[in-house]
């Protein structure tokens, strides 16, 4: 295979997958699970092929494809990843993967739940892959669709106020993103045209980086005494900060996460919440670096950053403590996961910048095993809530024991991945904010005791009858934990597996952004 | 005028002549079979307007601009807009072929009305000349009038058909006004006649608006914008459009909603594009006035949308929601500033806008005629379950309500990012900001059609459904729409450069 195309290749395989299954009669449902297997197993080993073949010393994007979609706009289908983006293309084809699995025993309307499962990783590598603005938007828009109707359809019983609740947040902050976007190609043309520049507008997110770091934004007309790229700044922020979720915006997690099929609350708690993160740092830090920092100082927004973030981990771990319900309970330590990458990217150094990333791929593997975890019972025992079990580790001792380290892995035990993205967060944010950090910490704190609660009221305590016939693990939910609870343990050892692909890049966007 | 100028002139309006000849056929050959229940009548202004098609696609590329008899301007923005009423028209008359209620009423009649309809249409998009403007407006809505009510024995049609004629007049009656005092200002009826007399005489030294001496051109400016209002259902000019929406047979709803809408908007165009803009020089008068009434609308729209439960009525707020959207077009078109290069302006992104509008339209309503023809449902509660039943349906209608909603990769979004474009440009962020959230909010609505279609299970579906009628050809048509919207959504650079020309 050209090397060039590899990338069409990881995001085209589930669209032609999709575009096949619509012709497969919805009653052979073997023959379309086995093509949903294949067709998400195949990415998933071209990704494996491009993990392997990333120049790791390389900061900057490889495997590029360009080719010009709508030349009148300056439009093109421009692919390339790089240190940040290739483990979560990874991520992304291994949750799918393992998505289709978990997935095996739906039947209601399982052609239409496979095609639109397939058309998400398209959306969600789409957007992961993407070096043009516009086409960046639109994989962005195209999750959104197969997400409304997966929770809607096979979801549970508040299942429609869930999904279009979901659907809704998200789309507040895409027409916001949409807005800022817009601004900045209608800008970007007159950067630098009178000295020769770039003079052509272009969507082209490598370009629109280049203006941030030469502070081109910054001529730009203000607004109501707002300079314009902290309008565009809070725009893009609050389109994130919805997928995140942040603090303000974070509400429809819960319903969503709670709704959904386990299957998709993986793919969603797994994938879709680091996309904000993803476009925090693709878009945000690096089209307008000098919002972030400037004079060799966090700016006030840096620290608005930072007090989110804190606020999350905090906020988020406390609601988790308040819980009936399992997987709410996970929902909400997602929210509290996800205020460290917010930490990280406000610190903007090395160190916190790689615990953002890494924060992002280990809460990917955690929270998609813990949600995984909670399917299991919850198939046995058709309900989730933590107080009515009790004993499991008697009667499922091997699921147990699969429980306690996703579990583990997510409260950042040492030796476990989950540990290096909170601790190297909390590091890097500790340079820059000491006070924000230290009062963060206090989320490490709740969400350890929540988790262990969590584990003596589930899994320990009095043997109970009812849980007497519970089978333990099957083969098909080994197969789904087997790979998650691997990268749990190998990169809590060696995150240099992780870190070694991103170094390069994090440096990059560091210097960047630290030479305002 | 002699002889070889007229007739050089004739053939340039070749379009209009094979309409008017389908539109005679059409009462003729109606005349000729009475009595016998037949769609012979509806298959031959197909036809009629197959030729009408191909001579403006024919005829595209050698409008240049040229002026016909004095009155008519044959250039590209209006073989565009031809194309869009024509094609507009094609599939509202295949709909109306296929469609169940009109058989007992006269169904000649119908093609003979609507086609002469379109007639005024086209006159209406290609001329800049007061007069002709008014003839052809008056023709085009006397006929809407009639074919609102044209199933005689409903009583719904026939109040929404009254309602429509005197709130049409009303307007009419304004507009014309309107015209009568621009003619006393500038001498002329000739739409760049005025405009250039407004610009020399009345703008005040800094071009900065109309001096007071030109407060009676603002007045009757506004008195025209009104009557516009009115034609294309803005806020606050919208009461008849849910009545009449609703009480319309779903054909005839759709050509309101479509072909006549796509016709005020060219007509809206036309005017203010040559009366405030003179020479690429923008005359700052209604701009920020326009920017309101869009943003009205499109609120008011979309709020009321939301407590619909008929599918028509819903689909007449949301348009009255898109009145607004495209409105933001002319607002951006009506003021100045903005950046040298503004790669297209407001007018162009509403032509683009409406040519979207009419695929996806012209799709949604397309089902609600197919679902009330095959279950004799119209309201979306009775729609539990039908995405399960009528799948094909029920898939296209999620694309044409997405693509309503303007999100990727339908060509909606692409028709709303072009409306964005030049509003940012001109710095209207607020309007964008606006747009934006009303997008959210309309999704409410247009997704509660959705989530009864496919989020309630097949059990609760109605039961029983009446066999359906060319079901077939529906459901053929309705994917060909279905596949336009995504295809125009992802290669939209045929369509742009189409625009651009304009």
């Amino acid at each position: 295979m050209p090397e060039s195309s590899l990338l069409t290749a990881i995001l085209m395989t589930p669209l032609v997958g999709a575009l096949a299954m619509m012709c497969v009669p919805s009653e052979r449902r073997d023959v379309i699970k086995t093509m949903a297997a294949v067709f998400t197993g195949l990415p998933l080993l071209l990704s494996i092929f491009l993990y392997v073949q990333f120049d790791r010393a390389n900061p900057d994007y490889q495997f590029v494809e360009f080719h010009s979609w709508v030349a009148t706009f300056n439009i093109n289908y421009h692919l390339g990843v790089d240190g940040l983006s290739v483990p979560l293309v990874f991520l992304t084809c291994l949750l799918l993967f393992l998505g289709v699995f978990s997935s095996w025993n739906i039947n209601k309307a399982t052609k239409g739940f496979f095609i639109l499962l397939l058309l998400l990783e398209v959306g969600i590598n789409g957007v992961f892959m993407s070096l043009d603005f516009f086409l960046f938007y639109v994989f962005w828009e195209v999750m959104l669709l197969p997400m409304y109707f997966l929770i809607g359809i096979w979801g549970g019983p508040r299942r429609e106020y869930a999904a279009i609740k979901f659907f809704l947040y998200t789309l507040l902050g895409s027409i916001l993103m949409l807005v800022a976007m817009i601004a900045m190609y209608l800008y970007s043309g007159n950067v630098g045209a009178a000295d020769g520049g770039i003079g052509q507008r272009t969507w082209n997110l490598i370009t629109m980086a280049q203006i941030g770091l030469q502070g081109g934004w910054a001529g730009a007309p203000a607004f109501l005494g707002m300079q314009f790229q902290h309008w565009c700044f809070l725009f893009l922020f609050i389109g994130f900060a919805i997928k995140i979720p942040v603090f303000p915006f974070h509400t429809w997690l819960p319903d969503a996460h709670v709704e959904a099929p386990t299957a998709i609350s993986v793919i969603l708690a797994g994938i879709l919440l680091k996309l904000g993160g993803y476009g925090l740092l693709r878009v945000n830090l690096l089209c307008f670096p000098d919002v972030i920092w400037a004079g060799g100082g966090p700016t006030a927004w840096a620290t608005g950053l930072a007090l989110l973030g804190m606020i999350n981990c905090v906020y988020g771990a406390f609601c988790a403590m308040a819980q009936k319900d399992f997987k709410k309970l996970v929902a909400y330590s997602s929210v509290a996961h996800m205020g460290f990458v917010l930490l990280g990217i406000a610190a903007a150094n090395e160190a916190g910048l790689a615990g953002c990333t890494l924060q992002m791929f280990n809460h990917g593997t955690s929270s998609a095993m813990l949600f995984l975890v909670v399917g299991v019972i919850y198939d046995r025992a058709h309900h989730r809530d933590i107080e009515g079990f009790g004993g499991l580790a008697g009667h499922m001792p091997m699921y147990s024991s699969v429980a306690f380290l996703a579990i583990f892995t997510s409260l950042g035990l040492p030796g476990l991945a989950g540990f290096w993205g909170e601790a190297m967060a909390l590091v890097g944010c500790y340079e820059v904010f000491p006070k924000i950090t230290v009062v963060s910490t206090i989320g490490l704190i709740v969400t350890a005791a929540f988790f262990l609660m969590t584990i003596r009221k589930v899994f320990f305590g009095p043997v109970q009858d009812k849980y007497k016939d519970y089978p333990d693990l099957d083969k098909r939910e080994w197969t789904c934990m087997v790979p998650l609870g691997l990268l749990c343990i190998l990169l809590g050892w060696f995150p240099m597996l992780l870190l070694g692909w991103m170094n390069s890049s994090i440096a990059k966007v560091v210097e960047q952004v630290r030479s305002f | 005028m002699n002889w070889a100028q007229y007739q050089a002139d004739l053939m340039r309006i070749w379009p209009e002549i094979i309409l008017t000849v389908t539109v005679l056929l059409a009462l003729t050959v109606d005349l000729l079979l009475r009595g016998r229940d037949t769609q012979v009548t509806g298959w031959i202004t197909l036809l009629g307007i197959g030729f009408v098609l191909y001579y403006v696609c024919k005829d595209y590329a050698l409008a240049d601009g040229t002026r016909v008899f004095g009155l008519l301007v044959i250039d590209q923005f209006a073989m565009f807009f031809k194309l869009l009423l024509a094609g507009g028209l094609f599939v509202v008359l295949l709909l109306s072929v296929l469609f169940r209620g009109l058989e007992r009423d006269g169904v000649g009649e119908y093609y003979c009305v609507i086609s002469a309809a379109v007639l005024g249409a086209f006159f209406l998009v290609s001329t800049d000349h007061l007069l002709m403007m008014f003839l052809a407006l008056e023709t085009m809505s006397i006929s809407s009038y009639v074919l609102a009510g044209f199933l005689k024995r409903e009583k719904r049609g026939a109040e929404a058909a009254m309602k429509y004629l005197v709130f049409g007049v009303l307007s009419s009656g304004t507009m014309l006004y309107g015209f009568s005092l621009l003619y006393g200002y500038s001498g002329s009826l000739h739409l760049p006649a005025i405009g250039e007399a407004i610009h020399q005489h009345l703008l005040v030294a800094d071009g900065q608006g109309l001096g007071t001496e030109g407060i009676g051109v603002a007045v009757a400016l506004m008195m025209v914008l009104a009557g516009f209002g009115y034609k294309i259902a803005a806020f606050p000019f919208h009461f008849w459009s849910p009545d009449v929406y609703e009480g319309a047979p779903t054909p005839v709803t759709t050509f309101l909603a479509v072909v006549s809408k796509a016709a005020s908007f060219g007509m809206l165009l036309r005017f203010f594009g040559s009366v405030l803009v003179v020479d690429g020089e923008i005359t700052p008068v209604l701009g920020q006035l326009v920017a309101l009434l869009a943003a009205l609308s499109m609120t008011f729209g979309n709020i009321a949308a939301m407590l619909q439960e008929n599918s028509k009525r819903l689909l007449a707020y949301s348009s009255v929601a898109h009145s607004g959207y495209l409105l933001m077009g002319v607002a951006a078109m009506l003021t100045p500033g903005g950046s040298e290069n503004s790669q297209l302006n407001g007018g162009q992104a509403v032509a683009f806008y409406l040519a979207a509008y009419a695929i996806m339209n012209l799709g949604a309503f397309g089902v609600v005629l197919y679902l009330s023809n095959r279950f004799g449902v119209e309201s979306i509660d009775q729609y539990k379950g039908l995405g399960w039943k009528a799948p094909i349906a029920g898939a296209t209608m999620t694309v044409f309500l997405l693509s309503l909603t303007g999100i990727p990769p339908t060509v909606g979004f692409i028709g709303k990012w072009y409306l964005f474009l030049p509003v940012i440009d001109k710095g209207m962020i607020w309007l964008a900001v606006i747009a934006g959230i009303n997008s959210m909010i309309s999704l409410f609505y247009y997704f509660r059609i959705i989530k009864a279609m496919f989020l309630k299970p097949e059990e609760e579906a109605i039961p029983s459904p009446r066999l359906g009628a060319h079901a077939l050809g529906i459901v053929t048509l309705l994917a060909f729409l279905g596949l336009l919207t995504i295809y125009f959504g992802l290669s939209f650079g045929s369509l742009s450069e189409l625009i651009l020309e304009i």
